[in-house]
C-alpha cells in the first residue's frame, strides 16, 4: 500500500526541499523497524538477513513506483541506510545485553551453518565507521550506503552527488582500512620483533 | 592518523590497488620515497584489501532482486528461476505493463564488456530466429551496478517432460510435440545458430500446447572463449552445462556444432519417452561425468521405460534406434540435421522404414533431404569462420608466448579445431553429391593449420596422427578409386607416403598404440585403392593384413578389428587380381565376405561385385551373376534409404553395369541394354551434379560405350552409334574440365578403341574402324601405356579382307575390354 504522502515527500526532498526529509525520516524509520523486527526475530546474524532486503521491502511499501525515478530511489535508500544502521546496532546491543544477562539466546540455523560471507560484528563496524568518519566523512558515507542499503556504485554516486570514480576510490580504500582494523586482533604477532 | 596523513595513504593505496605485484612495488617506491612509515601503512592496507574478498560488499550482486526492483526500463515481478548463468525474473516494461518478459540477470560481473560485445554481435543472428516455436530475444543491457541482463519473450507454460507427464500424453502426442521442437531447431541451425543447452527446462509447452524453445543463442553469448570468439562453432568453455543432456564433445570441451544439439534433442526425447534421464551419475565430479557421458553406453529406452513414459513395447525397435542414433557418441554418426531426425520420427509414425538401424557401423546419417545446398553452404561458412578463429588462436599463441599449461591447452584447442574441420565438417559432406571442391578446400585448410601447428610445437603423437589423417583424407580426395575424387593419383600417392611417414614416426615413440597401428594398416590399404605398380600394391596389402592379424591376435573381441580384417582381405584380393593371380584373389575375396558381418552395406556390395568380377575371369558366369544380383539388391536398398547419397547411387550404377556385362557375356544383349540404361541414367545424374567428380565422369563414359556394344549386338546400330557418340563426347569433356587429364584420356581411349572394335568386328567396316583405333593408340601413347593390342587390331584391319560394309551385318563376338 504505497503511500502518496511518502512518495510526495521523497520527490520534494529529491528536488532539494530539506524540510521534506525531516518529515520523511520518521515514516521510513517506522516502516523499517517493523520489517526488521519481523526478520530479526528469525535471524541471528544481521548481515545474513540482508539489510538491503529490508530497504527494498520498505521502499515497495512506502513509495509509489510509478511516480519516482531511479534517482529518487537512490535518495530513499540513502535515507534508509542511516536508519538501518541504527536499527541493526540497537538489535546487536540488545542481544549482547541478553547474553550477558544470562537470558537464553535463541539458536537458529544460521548460527550453526557457516555463513558464506564475512561475518561482520555490527558493533565493531559501527565504531570503526565512526573512526573513519573522523578521518574522511565522505568515505564513511560511501560505506554506509553500500553496506547498509546495498546501493550500487552508480546509485551511491547519485545519492552523494559525486562521481562514480570517486565512489570507487573511496570504497576500495575504506574497505581496506576497515578490514585491516576489524581483523587486527586475528593477526599473529611476528616473532623476534 | 590525521586526515591529512590519511589522504596521503588513500592516494597511494588507490594508486597501487589497481596494479599487479611487480608494478605495485615500483609505484610505491616512487610515491612514498623515503617515507618508510607511509609505505608500510599502504602495504598493510594492500594486504588487507587482497584478503578482504566480499567483505562489506553489498549482497545485491549475487542475491536475488526482490519484486519491485527495476532493471533498465523493466520492473521485476517475481523470480522465475535460477540457473548456472544467472537468475530469471518475470518482468514488465514500465511503459507497457501488458508486455511481460523474461529477464535474465547474468552472474558474471567482470565479463560485462565482452558479454555486451558478444550480445551486439549475436543480435543480428538472433533477430533472424523469427520462428513461432522459438522464444525471441528482445533486448539486453546493463543494470545500474553494471551487471548485464538479457530480455526474452515470456513464455507461460511448463517443461515438455512435465507437460506430458501431467497429462499422461500418448506416444503420438509426445512425438508430435517433439517434431515441432525439431522443426524449430532446424530453423535455428539453418540460420547458423546452435542452442548448445537444449534440455526440458528450455523446451516449454505453453498452456495452449505450443512448444517454445527458450534461450536460443544465449549460451553462445554467455560462454566466454577469448580468441575464438569469432567462430560460430563456439567451444564449450565454462562447461556450465547440464550433464544429463550434454554431448560427449561438450563434456570434453571440444568444438560444438549442430550435431551437439542433435545429441541433446536425443537425450530429451529419451526422457520424454521413458520418464527417466539417459545417464545415471554416481557422483557429479567432472571425471565421473566425462566417464559416463563419453564412455558408458546408454541403455536402450525400451529397457528402462518407467511410469512417466511410454510402454516398453511401443519403444523397442524403431524408437530405440532413433533415440540411440541421435545420441551416438560419435557426432558423425548422429542425424546430420534436425530435419533428418524429424523425418525418421515421421516415418515411424507413418509406419515406414526408418533410417536409424541398430549396429550400422559407418555413419550413414546423410539425409540432407531438401536442404542439400543450404547445408553445403552452411558447412563451408562454418569452416571458413573456424579457419579465421584458428588463425587468431595461432597468432595469439605466438604473440603472447604463452607458457606451460596455458600454451598446451591453447595448442590442444587449436589442434582439435583444425581436426574438426576434417572430421566433422569434411566427413559430413563427403557423401554429398557436388561437394568435391568444397571438400578440397576444407582439407587444404585443415592441412595448412595442422602443418603450422606442427611447426609451433614439438610434434606429439596425437598431432602426428591428426596430420596423417589429414593427408589420408586429402589422398582419398585426390584419387582413391571408389570414392568421388579429383583424379590426381600421383598426388594422392605422395600424400599417402607423407601419412605413412608420420604414422611410422609416431609409432616409434608409442609402438603399442592400437589406433596408430590401425591407421597405418588403413593407409597401406589406401595405397592399394589408389592403384599403381601391381607388385607394390601387393606389398602394401600384405603389410596391412599383417598388422591387422597381429592386432586381432592381441584383441580377439574387438569388433572394429573385424572390419579392418575384412578390408585387409578385400585389398589382398584386389592386388592379387591386378597380378592376374585370380584363384588366390577369389580365396581372399570369399574370406573377406565371411568376415563382413560388421561391415557397412556399401562395402558388402563392393565385395559381391568384385567377387563377381573374379568369377567372370574364372569363367564361372552363373556364379558371377548371383554375386551381381546380391550387390544390386544391397545398393537398391541403400539408394532408397539415402536418396541423396552420391556414393550409394554410384555403387548401384556399378552393380547394374556389371550385371549387364554378364548378361552380354551370356549372350542376352537385349536384357543387358536395359540394365545399362539404368546405370547410365544414374551416372549421368551424378556427373551433372558434380562436374569435378572424375569417378562419376569416367563411369559414365564406360557405361556408355558398353551399352553401345550391347545395342550393336542386339541389332540396334542407330542406338549404338548414338551411345558411342555420347561416350566420346563425355570423354573429351573430362579431359577439358578435370585438373589431371590422365583419367579423361584413359576413359576416352577405351571408348575410341571399342568404337573401332565395334565397326571392325560387328559391322565389318575397317575404314570406319581405323580412325577410332588410331585415336585410341595415340591416347595410350600419351598415357605411356602399352599399345600392342590396339596395334594388333589396327594391323588386323589393314591386312584383313574387306568385310561386309553394312553395319547391320553381324560378325564375331565383341571384345569389350574388362576393366
Amino acid at each position: 500500500m504505497p503511500s502518496a504522502g511518502v512518495t510526495e515527500l521523497l520527490i520534494d526532498w529529491s528536488k532539494g526541499d530539506r524540510g521534506a526529509l525531516d518529515r520523511l525520516m520518521p515514516l521510513v524509520y517506522e516502516e523499517l523497524r517493523g520489517i526488521a523486527r519481523r526478520h530479526l526475530n528469525l535471524e541471528a546474524h544481521p548481515q545474513t538477513l540482508q539489510s538491503t532486503a529490508l530497504v527494498h521491502e520498505a521502499y515497495l511499501r512506502l513509495i509509489d513506483q510509478n511516480r519516482v525515478e531511479w534517482r529518487d530511489r537512490a535518495h530513499f535508500f540513502a535515507v534508509s541506510a542511516r536508519l538501518i544502521r541504527r536499527i541493526l546496532l540497537d538489535h546487536a546491543r540488545a542481544r549482547l545485553a541478553d547474553k550477558r544477562g544470562g537470558r537464553a539466546h535463541r539458536l537458529t540455523l544460521t548460527d550453526v551453518a557457516a555463513p558464506a560471507r564475512h561475518d561482520v560484528d555490527i558493533i565493531a563496524l559501527d565504531q570503526s565507521l565512526e573512526a573513519l568518519a573522523q578521518l574522511d566523512s565522505a568515505q564513511a558515507d560511501v560505506v554506509e550506503l553500500r553496506f547498509f542499503a546495498g546501493l550500487t556504485i552508480a546509485e551511491t554516486a547519485e545519492a552523494l552527488r559525486i562521481s562514480t570514480a570517486t565512489v570507487e576510490r573511496d570504497w576500495i580504500t575504506a574497505k581496506a582500512w576497515l578490514f585491516d582494523r576489524l581483523n587486527q586482533t586475528d593477526r599473529v604477532p611476528q616473532a623476534g620483533r | 592518523m590525521t586526515p591529512e596523513r590519511w589522504r596521503q595513504v588513500r592516494e597511494a593505496l588507490h594508486g597501487a590497488a589497481g596494479k599487479d605485484r611487480a608494478a605495485r612495488a615500483d609505484f610505491l617506491c616512487e610515491i612514498c620515497g623515503e617515507d618508510i612509515e607511509l609505505r608500510e601503512e599502504v602495504e598493510r592496507l594492500l594486504a588487507a584489501l587482497d584478503r578482504s574478498g566480499s567483505f562489506l560488499e553489498p549482497p545485491s550482486a549475487s542475491a536475488p532482486k526482490p519484486p519491485g526492483a527495476k532493471i533498465g526500463p523493466y520492473l521485476l515481478l517475481e523470480q522465475a528461476g535460477q540457473g548456472g548463468m544467472g537468475t530469471v525474473y518475470r518482468a514488465v516494461r514500465e511503459d507497457d505493463y501488458r508486455l511481460q518478459v523474461a529477464l535474465k540477470l547474468v552472474k558474471a560481473e567482470s565479463e560485462t564488456e565482452c558479454l555486451l560485445e558478444r550480445f551486439r554481435q549475436e543480435r543480428q543472428a538472433l533477430a533472424l530466429l523469427n520462428h513461432p516455436n522459438i522464444a525471441r530475444l528482445l533486448d539486453g543491457g546493463t543494470t545500474a551496478d553494471g551487471r548485464p541482463y538479457l530480455v526474452m519473450e515470456w513464455v507461460q507454460g511448463s517443461p515438455i517432460t512435465d507437460h506430458c507427464a501431467a497429462r499422461s500424453a500418448s506416444l503420438r502426442d509426445r512425438l508430435g510435440l517433439f517434431l515441432c521442437v525439431c522443426r524449430a531447431v532446424a530453423h535455428a541451425h539453418a540460420n547458423l545458430v546452435v542452442h548448445r543447452d537444449l534440455k526440458p527446462s528450455n523446451i516449454f509447452i505453453t498452456e495452449d500446447g505450443v512448444p517454445k524453445l527458450l534461450d536460443f543463442g544465449i549460451a553462445r553469448i554467455l560462454s566466454p572463449q577469448p580468441g575464438l570468439e569469432a567462430a560460430p562453432l563456439t567451444l564449450a568453455g565454462a562447461r556450465a552445462l547440464t550433464p544429463d543432456y550434454a554431448s560427449p564433445e561438450q563434456v570434453r570441451g571440444e568444438p560444438i556444432n549442430t550435431a551437439t544439439d542433435i545429441y541433446s534433442l536425443g537425450a530429451v526425447l529419451y526422457e520424454l519417452l521413458t520418464g527417466v534421464r539417459p545417464h545415471r551419475f554416481d557422483t557429479r565430479t567432472p571425471q565421473e561425468i566425462e566417464r559416463v557421458v563419453c564412455a558408458r553406453d546408454v541403455a536402450r529406452p525400451s529397457t528402462v521405460a518407467a511410469a512417466g513414459g511410454v510402454s516398453a513395447r511401443e519403444l523397442s525397435g524403431d524408437l530405440d534406434n532413433i533415440v540411440l542414433k541421435a545420441m551416438d557418441k560419435d557426432p558423425a554418426r548422429r542425424y546430420s540435421h534436425a530435419e533428418a531426425f524429424a523425418e525418421d520420427i515421421r516415418r515411424h509414425l507413418e509406419g515406414r522404414p526408418v533410417s536409424a538401424r541398430a549396429s550400422s557401423f559407418q555413419y550413414r546419417a546423410l539425409k540432407f533431404a531438401r536442404r542439400n545446398k543450404t547445408l553445403v553452404f552452411t558447412s563451408a561458412a562454418v569452416a571458413l569462420s573456424l579457419a579465421i578463429a584458428l588463425a587468431v588462436a595461432l597468432r595469439e599463441a605466438r604473440v603472447a608466448r604463452l607458457e606451460g599449461e596455458v600454451a598446451e591447452r591453447r595448442f590442444d584447442l587449436a589442434r582439435r579445431a583444425a581436426a574438426s574441420l576434417m572430421y566433422d565438417v569434411h566427413d559430413q559432406i563427403q557423401d554429398l553429391a557436388g561437394s568435391t571442391k568444397a571438400r578440397e578446400f576444407l582439407l587444404r585448410k585443415s592441412l595448412d593449420y595442422l602443418d603450422a601447428l606442427s611447426k609451433e610445437s614439438t610434434s606429439s603423437p596425437a598431432l602426428q596422427r591428426d596430420l596423417a589423417s589429414a593427408y589420408r583424407r586429402v589422398a582419398t580426395l585426390q584419387g582413391v578409386h571408389g570414392v568421388s575424387n579429383l583424379g590426381q593419383p600421383d598426388a594422392a600417392r605422395e600424400s599417402l607416403r607423407k601419412a605413412q611417414g608420420l604414422l611410422e614416426n609416431a609409432l616409434r615413440s608409442s609402438p603399442r598404440s592400437v589406433e596408430l597401428r590401425r591407421d597405418l594398416a588403413a593407409t597401406h590399404r589406401e595405397f592399394v585403392a589408389i592403384g599403381g605398380e601391381p607388385s607394390d600394391l601387393l606389398r602394401h596389402a600384405e603389410a596391412s593384413l599383417a598388422i591387422v592379424e597381429t592386432l586381432r591376435a592381441e584383441r580377439p573381441d574387438d569388433r572394429a578389428l573385424l572390419i579392418d580384417l575384412h578390408n585387409a582381405e578385400f585389398y589382398m584380393g584386389s592386388s592379387l587380381t591386378r597380378l592376374g593371380r585370380y584363384a588366390e584373389a577369389i580365396v581372399y575375396r570369399r574370406r573377406a565376405l565371411s568376415h563382413g558381418s560388421e561391415s557397412d552395406p556399401a562395402n558388402l556390395s563392393l565385395d559381391h561385385r568384385s567377387l563377381g568380377g573374379l568369377l567372370i575371369q574364372a569363367g564361372a558366369l552363373d556364379e558371377a551373376l548371383t554375386e551381381y544380383r546380391a550387390a544390386a539388391a544391397i545398393d537398391e536398398d541403400r539408394v532408397r534409404r539415402e536418396p541423396d547419397s552420391g556414393r550409394a547411387r554410384l555403387d548401384l550404377s556399378y552393380s547394374y553395369a556389371d550385371w549387364a556385362l554378364i548378361l552380354t557375356k551370356l549372350n542376352r544383349p537385349a536384357e543387358a541394354v536395359g540394365k545399362y540404361r539404368e546405370a547410365e541414367e544414374l551416372r549421368a545424374g551424378m556427373a551433372a551434379r558434380d562436374p569435378h567428380d572424375a569417378r562419376a565422369a569416367s563411369g559414365l563414359v564406360s557405361v556408355e560405350w558398353r551399352m553401345a556394344f550391347a545395342m550393336a549386338k542386339a541389332g540396334d546400330p542407330k542406338g549404338a552409334e548414338a551411345a558411342f557418340g555420347r561416350a566420346v563426347r563425355d570423354g573429351e569433356r573430362m579431359i577439358a574440365t578435370l585438373p589431371d587429364p590422365k583419367t579423361g584420356q584413359a576413359a576416352l581411349a577405351e571408348a575410341c578403341w571399342n568404337f573401332g572394335l565395334c565397326y571392325k568386328d560387328i559391322w565389318g567396316s575397317c575404314s570406319k574402324a581405323k580412325p577410332w583405333l588410331s585415336r585410341a593408340r595415340q591416347l595410350y601413347q600419351e598415357l605411356n601405356q602399352p599399345t600392342s593390342r590396339v596395334e594388333a587390331d589396327l594391323a588386323a584391319c589393314t591386312s584383313a579382307q574387306p568385310a561386309p560394309a553394312t553395319p547391320q551385318a553381324r560378325a564375331t563376338a565383341p571384345r569389350p575390354r574388362a576393366p
